[in-house]
């Protein structure tokens, strides 16, 4: 249908002539992106799927019938699945213009998190009352690295993805994408871990996601930025 | 944050509009070249307007304006078709508005600058016409502080950045602005006096 109120061309300025000319011989057809929704379907079934072979091939099974038994696992876990499908979708939602989420949306996501990183505090076992980083580290760096190997492969998927879209705030949308992708690898460390003091489950399975997350962020400005270029 | 395009701007185009907008989209990704003009000549004016409402600069609109028209051009691939063009449009338009505003912002502090200045042509001509605002000026400049005039001087005589003068001197650029600022006041106060 044709314009209700076609523009005067006699207004319009030599400028924008010129731009027009000039962005006409740069014309070609281009692949449109994915549909937000299939980017998020897309990254969250094969994410799931690369964790369970990655799980297979570390060795690292899920002792289900303990964790059944413990109510505040569960609870964990499921948040952290919650938390990372919520971040995954602000991650593609940032980047696709006009599909940007409400601010409701973006203080649940950020309230999911929260909640993450109190809950072990709150629900988890006591830890030792001296706490000594060393010792904490010395028997926890397993987790770490493992948290730290799975979350990568998904990064590296909404990475790909994400950065075919068009992010204007790619430092904000790196950070969703880094919280995303390795809060699955600690559902999946949590899922194998016996130990459940808060400590351990606090800088051995959590920190490394805040770390992805700052890194992510810092990844993004590049990133996410080269449709512009 | 959500673009948000006024309720006027809204209800200049109709429901048909938007649409029409939609499907040249879905051609303009095609490669279609005439679909491609059609939109850019139609959202020319729209485009324009909206950059106009929302720069107060007059000299850096059609910057601004160029930029966005790159940003549509660039981010052409991101508009998922079937989905409301609008929000799309906006989005695009207000954060490469911003996007250009941050680059031009030291243009736009220097151009400010500038304007306190008589313009550098009629410099020339009233100096070589008539020579007193010349001289005067050059006596202004003279009993500035060394710091502010040389200021002054590598900025507006010799035309260098902001981060060229400042390496010249050997000072941060936040610094170099401070003794600009100073001296343009003093040479203010100064040429006012004689007027």
């Amino acid at each position: 249908m044709r314009a209700s109120h076609p523009p005067k061309q006699k207004s319009i300025p030599q400028i924008h002539r010129e731009m027009v000319r000039d962005l006409l011989s740069d014309r070609k057809p281009i692949v449109p992106m994915r549909s937000a929704w299939s980017q998020w379907s897309l990254w969250l079934s094969l994410s799931i799927l690369m964790l369970a072979l990655a799980m297979t091939l570390m060795k690292m099974e899920p002792d289900m019938d303990s964790l059944a038994k413990q109510m505040p696992s569960m609870t964990f876990i499921f948040l952290a699945f919650l938390g990372s499908a919520l971040a995954a979708w602000e991650a593609i939602a940032s980047s696709v213009p006009g599909r940007q989420t409400s601010p409701a949306y973006r203080w649940l996501a950020s309230g999911v998190l929260a909640a993450l990183f109190l809950f072990p505090i709150l629900f988890f076992a006591p830890s030792p009352q001296h706490l000594n980083a060393l010792r904490l580290f010395e028997e926890g760096h397993a987790c770490l690295t493992n948290v730290s190997l799975l979350g990568l492969p998904p990064w590296l998927l909404l990475v790909f993805l994400v950065s075919r879209n068009a992010a204007f705030h790619p430092a904000w949308t790196g950070a969703w994408t880094g919280a995303s992708a390795f809060l699955l690898g600690m559902m999946a460390v949590q899922m194998h871990c016996p130990n459940n003091q808060w400590s351990h489950v606090l800088m051995m399975h959590l920190l490394p996601v805040a770390v992805a997350m700052v890194l992510a962020s810092w990844a993004g400005l590049w990133l996410f930025s080269r449709w512009k270029k | 944050m959500k673009p948000k395009p006024s309720a006027s701007t809204l209800k200049t185009w109709n429901q048909a509009q938007w649409e029409s907008w939609s499907r040249l989209m879905a051609k303009v990704q095609q490669g279609d070249a005439a679909a491609y003009e059609q939109i850019l000549n139609e959202l020319g004016p729209v485009l324009l307007g909206y950059v106009r409402k929302r720069v107060f600069n007059r000299e850096i609109v059609m910057d601004v304006y160029q930029e966005v028209l790159l940003t549509f051009h660039k981010a052409r691939h991101s508009y998922e078709v079937g989905r409301p063009f609008g929000p799309w449009l906006f989005t695009v338009a207000r954060n490469s508005m911003l996007d250009a505003l941050a680059k031009n912002r030291k243009f736009v502090e220097r151009e400010i600058a500038v304007e306190e200045l008589p313009e550098p042509g009629a410099w020339e001509a009233d100096s070589a016409a008539e020579g007193e605002l010349g001289d005067e000026l050059a006596r202004a400049l003279e009993a500035l502080p060394p710091l502010n005039r040389q200021a002054i001087e590598l900025l507006k005589l010799k035309g260098l950045t902001l981060e060229e003068a400042a390496a010249q001197l050997g000072v941060s650029v936040a610094a170099l602005k401070v003794r600009a600022h100073r001296g343009y006041k003093q040479l203010r106060e100064s040429l006012k006096g004689k007027s």
